[in-house]
């Protein structure tokens, strides 16, 4: 690595700004990208979904599950009691965000609760592939970084642990898709590559930021106020 | 009106349902008009399969009912086979039904259109209550091409079944006579007109066993096309006649079917493309 840094730090500023630019752009699309991943693979969304599986299979055999435009996932258990077929809000939302939502897309036909939890298990197979590609794979290559090329990886592995703590914790996605971000990046990047103390303090600085975004991220959805809010829109 | 069905009487009663059949409805289910069990099935699916080898299986058509004959034949042989579970469920209750449709089309027909239905779905449902192994899941494939009610009722026939009980058939038929069938009959009636779920293996059984080709399409041109076998056209009539019941509550039912329920399920590819690369996995 420091080969080409070496190389490209010996360029004028112009293409340093250039390449600082295109770098911040990147690390931003494919960052964010490796975080969602990251996220699917979590150790919260792997207990989610195996609980969701155990309590599909719990299910009585012949219970339905079917889509109704407008309103939602739907159950249809039969009543033995009062023999009737009762339609009712199966309070399944599935991940939109997640790796599995393709599974949940069967169309407006009836499937059983074998079904479901078939389609929620391969739902957990892709999140326990992201967990070991993703997830720990992230960590291990951020020590394997921090140990074999520079310290500063370790800015790298404290925003990760964060990030996945506070994903965890609020069970939200914390994602970084915004302009402002890809310019600090930019800035950063181009720090960067001048080189020198500036290059450590970009880092540090760039880090500090990051992780105090999502710690704020982190106490502003678990406010009292923003819980009752992501109440009300599971709702809708 | 109270009917009592003593052991190997006929009873021909007035019958209260709950706004799906009255009147003479039958529920003598016995000797000739025992609904077959799944060695009698496979004896009929046996003969026919001969006689269609004899004659039919010359062409790339031929083959392909044979192939789906002979699925079906491995199906009713032993359906709790681990390796053969997918569509168990649909192809016993396609040997069911055109086991019965083969027998019953020379015979005179039933007198009442509700009849027809009745025997319908007991004779179709009479294999998934006889097996003595099912997959693990058929209650839930059952439902999904019925209805979660039938898929219970044909739960507690099984058990009915199992411990000997003579009598299991005629309480099956009661059973289903006292509650509304339609739409259960319209969700399996869909199933088996759209080819991509149960109208080809209906299409490729119907014509190994002798019957006329099924117009496959909607729910109403097979259910119209079952009840031709059965009834004759004096069944259809009825069924087709805008005043009566029968026809009411049949419309009723295929009114509440999901839109685009023959459209293809991509999600299944991709499941099924899932499952593959699993499977290779594992025996890498």
């Amino acid at each position: 690595m420091t080969d080409w840094l070496d190389t490209v730090r010996t360029l004028g500023w112009q293409w340093q700004l250039v390449g600082a630019a295109a770098a911040g752009l990147a690390i931003l699309l494919v960052g964010n990208r490796l975080l969602k991943a990251a996220t699917w693979g979590s150790p919260r969304a792997l207990v989610e979904t195996s609980q969701l599986y155990v309590r599909l299979r719990a299910l009585p055999p012949a219970t339905l599950f079917r889509w109704r435009v407008g309103v939602g996932l739907q159950v249809v258990v039969y009543d033995e009691a009062t023999d009737e077929e009762k339609e009712m809000p199966s309070g399944l939302r599935p991940d939109r965000a997640g790796p599995g939502l393709a599974f949940w897309m069967w169309g407006e036909r009836p499937r059983s609760a074998a079904f479901v939890a078939a389609r929620v298990r391969r739902d957990f197979l892709v999140r326990l592939v992201c967990f070991f590609w993703f997830f720990l794979g992230g960590f291990v290559v951020l020590v394997r970084l921090a140990i074999t090329e520079s310290p500063l990886w370790l800015v790298a592995l404290v925003f990760l642990l964060v990030h996945q703590l506070a994903t965890s914790a609020t069970g939200r996605y914390i994602l970084f898709e915004q302009p402002r971000h890809a310019v600090l990046l930019a800035v950063a990047a181009f720090l960067f590559l001048r080189g020198g103390v500036l290059a450590t303090v970009a880092v540090y600085a760039l880090g500090a930021y990051f992780v105090l975004y999502v710690l704020g991220f982190w106490y502003m959805v678990s406010s009292g106020r923003m819980e009752r809010l992501a109440v009300l829109r599971d709702a809708l | 009106m109270h009917n009592h069905v003593a052991e190997g009487a006929t009873v021909m009663g007035h019958v209260v349902q709950a706004g799906t059949f009255s009147g003479q409805v039958h529920f003598h289910y016995r000797d000739q008009n025992a609904p077959l069990d799944l060695l009698s099935l496979r004896r009929w699916l046996d003969r026919v399969a001969e006689d269609f080898r004899a004659v039919a299986e010359q062409d790339r058509t031929g083959r392909e009912h044979g192939k789906r004959l002979d699925s079906t034949r491995a199906v009713v042989a032993d359906p709790g086979q681990e390796s053969r579970q997918r569509d168990v469920i649909r192809r016993l209750l396609v040997a069911g039904l055109c086991g019965y449709l083969a027998r019953t089309r020379d015979a005179a027909p039933p007198p009442l259109p509700e009849q027809i239905l009745l025997d319908l779905v007991v004779f179709a449902l009479w294999p998934v209550v006889t097996a003595r192994r099912l997959p693990r899941d058929w209650q839930g494939e059952l439902a999904e091409i019925t209805s979660a009610r039938l898929a219970s009722l044909v739960a507690q026939a099984r058990t009915s079944w199992r411990s000997g009980d003579g009598t299991a058939a005629e309480t099956f038929a009661r059973a289903l006579a006292r509650r509304s069938l339609f739409p259960a009959m319209s969700v399996l009636f869909d199933d088996l007109a759209d080819p991509r779920r149960g109208g080809a293996l209906l299409t490729s059984m119907a014509l190994v066993g002798g019957l006329p080709e099924p117009r496959t399409g909607t729910a109403r041109t097979v259910f119209v096309w079952a009840v031709g076998i059965v009834g004759g056209a004096a069944a259809v009539t009825v069924v087709l006649d805008r005043e009566s019941q029968v026809h009411r509550l049949l419309e009723e039912a295929i009114a509440t079917l999901p839109d685009g329920s023959a459209d293809l399920d991509l999600t299944e590819l991709l499941a099924e493309f899932i499952d593959a690369l699993l499977e290779q996995g594992g025996t890498g």
